[in-house]
């Protein structure tokens, strides 16, 4: 591991205009993906053009995907009797990675993995995987969930009766030692992420000792996003049923 | 990169010709298709012991008896348990109620539960993913396994694809006039669409230093990209596929002239099976193209599971010395400018190229090794 994190950013849905004609024909889980990349872009004017080429990575872990479309697609099936293009082509849960590599011109390898409670933290390790391997020189690593309208208290179901479900998004941007150099006319160092530790139970659903406010699964990214602006070494993420992971990170660099 | 050597050790499957591998294999060489109407379907399909049964015939091949710690597991697949709640959401709808076999099935709508039930069918505490990256999910998992043995971040790994019918795909294919009534075929003038199909694939990957039986091939580069061109059609010149094609024989350390084969995603869609040649003959330019093929004609398109599926098929080519053709493939399309595969060859494999393009422009490529070469 030992990779180095340049940028941070998050999001939510208060942060977008979802009615804005760019969004057209979108998802709130692709307008937030798309919104927390642009504030990672955002923080140097050449960046995004210096990251679309192709040794840059674009990992997205999301544990609910796009099931609002989804649920969308089987009502109009169910209901209608009509199975809508634009609502199947948005209900994959890599619709969202489709998307945003379309909008920002993302040319390089990309991954979307889903795992429940653990969706961003995979996404967070395959990326450093992938740098520690050279297979790729950056890494931007996306956690987004949100709550499907239409169908939120079958959705909430899923949960611990106590859990405040929420949604949001969050990003980082990664990359390893050998080319820190090769972006340092952009962005600097802020942290290291030196290691992401798993605790994972058996527990059945509950959400005993789960104080968590805005929680959505994937918030991970989220999570370390907030660690690293706060100069913390040590963030555990309490899941709600119980498990729990820890990311660890250093500060103590030289640059 | 790490420079441990990637082996492939078992091998497992449950397609619509049933269970294993060999009944895939008899029907891959008589040119059988699985496809009816459209779709290839197993009777009275259940996802997780479909899934265990692959898992199950590979491990045994590879004389696996459990999983430990220090293993690995990645599922692929598109939409895992969907098959389980979609009708209880639809009747949901119709009936405009919540009834109490929603509430329960719904339990099975995030992926992680699918995940998750296959860790705990096996015991299995150690590192586990489920990648979702549409069709190019599978060929994806096959890559990063490679990747987590050669860098020694897991001793063994199962990588298992699996896919099962349901509404969402049948009438979410339908509706882009994807699906072919009859059996699809790849690269042909007069090809008119895809036929979609469930199943469980499953492959053992270890390196040298584990293996205990002879190992069957062995996966040396795997390369990825993004066409970052439109949700669901491929870029049309090919030209982003190529860059994953190129990057998987790169990473593998193969001179392109020892390529012997090309097993291509080849759907039989008019758009794909373009841009893949297009993609094929650009990364062949120099040099004479190697023979290419599609299977898709035989077992359809499994979506998250076919990149698993078809290198099983590789592996099957590899060890009994032959090339495949393309079955359904009776007048080439011109404007696909590649070298076919015409019918089964005796040929000495050294290498494959294994190639898949998904939903959202994600391609993957592998390359796959002859261990005896």
């Amino acid at each position: 591991m030992n990779n180095y994190i340049i940028g941070t950013a998050t999001a939510t849905i208060s942060d977008v205009n979802i009615n804005s004609p760019e969004f057209r024909n979108t998802s709130r889980n692709m307008v937030l993906a798309h919104t927390v990349l642009g504030k990672i872009f955002s923080s140097h004017e050449q960046l995004l053009g210096f990251l679309k080429q192709s040794t840059t990575g674009v990992f997205v872990g999301t544990s609910r995907g796009e099931l609002k479309c989804s649920s969308d697609f089987l009502r109009s099936v169910a209901v209608d009797g009509i199975a809508r293009p634009i609502l199947f082509q948005n209900s994959l849960h890599n619709s969202i990675l489709g998307f945003i590599t379309k909008t920002y011109g993302l040319t390089g390898p990309s991954f979307t993995l889903s795992n429940r409670y653990f969706s961003g933290e995979d996404a967070l390790c395959l990326a450093c995987d992938l740098l520690d391997a050279q297979l790729i020189r950056y890494a931007l690593v996306v956690g987004v969930d949100t709550i499907p309208l239409g169908i939120e208290a079958i959705f909430c179901s899923t949960y611990a009766k106590d859990v405040k479900i929420s949604e949001g998004a969050g990003a980082v941007l990664l990359t390893n030692e050998q080319n820190l150099g090769t972006i340092k006319g952009y962005l600097g160092p802020k942290a290291i992420i030196q290691d992401v530790k798993y605790n994972r139970t058996k527990t059945a659903l509950s959400a005993m000792g789960f104080d968590k406010k805005d929680y959505y699964d994937s918030n991970a990214i989220q999570e370390l996003g907030m660690a690293v602006e706060a100069n913390s070494y040590k963030v555990e993420i309490k899941k709600p049923d119980g498990s729990s992971s820890v990311l660890s990170l250093g500060f103590g660099f030289k640059y | 990169m790490g420079t441990n050597k990637v082996i492939i050790t078992g091998i497992g499957a449950v397609t619509p010709f049933g269970l294993g591998v060999d009944a895939l294999w008899q029907n891959t060489l008589n040119a059988v298709s699985c496809s009816k109407n459209g779709v290839g379907s197993i009777a009275s399909v259940d996802t997780i012991l479909m899934t265990l049964s692959s898992i199950s015939e590979a491990m045994n091949a590879a004389k696996w008896d459990s999983l430990t710690q220090n293993d690995g597991l990645i599922i692929a697949t598109t939409t895992g348990l969907t098959n389980l709640w979609e009708n209880d959401l639809m009747s949901y709808f119709k009936d405009n109620a919540a009834s109490l076999n929603i509430l329960a099935s719904f339990k099975n709508e995030p992926l992680g539960t699918f995940l998750s039930a296959i860790c705990s069918a096996l015991d299995f505490n150690g590192r586990s993913l489920l990648v979702t990256t549409a069709c190019s999910a599978s060929t994806q998992a096959i890559g990063i396994a490679a990747e987590w043995i050669k860098q020694k971040k897991v001793e063994r790994c199962i990588v298992v694809g699996t896919e099962t019918l349901c509404t969402l795909t049948q009438k979410g294919f339908g509706c882009f006039n994807l699906i072919s009534e009859t059996p699809c075929r790849p690269f042909d003038k007069n090809r008119n669409g895809i036929n979609i199909s469930e199943g469980s694939a499953c492959v053992c990957l270890e390196s040298l230093d584990t293996s205990v039986v002879k190992p069957l091939a062995c996966i040396l580069g795997a390369g990825f990209s993004s066409d970052a061109y439109h949700m669901t059609a491929p870029m049309p010149t090919g030209q982003n596929t190529a860059i994953a094609m190129h990057a998987a024989i790169y990473n593998s350390g193969v001179n392109k002239k020892d390529i012997s084969w090309v097993h291509a995603h080849g759907t039989g869609s008019v758009h794909n099976d373009l841009a893949e040649s297009k993609a094929i003959a650009m990364v062949f330019k120099e040099q004479e193209c190697p023979p290419v093929t599609s299977t898709k004609f035989v077992h359809g398109h499994m979506l998250g599971a076919s990149g698993i599926l078809e290198t099983i098929l590789c592996i099957k080519a590899i060890n009994n010395d032959v090339i495949l053709p393309t079955p359904g493939l009776l007048e080439p399309d011109p404007e696909i400018k590649i070298n076919h595969a015409k019918k089964i060859s005796p040929v000495r494999i050294k290498n494959i190229l294994k190639t898949t393009l998904g939903f959202g422009g994600i391609n993957a490529a592998i390359v796959i090794g002859n261990v005896n070469e």
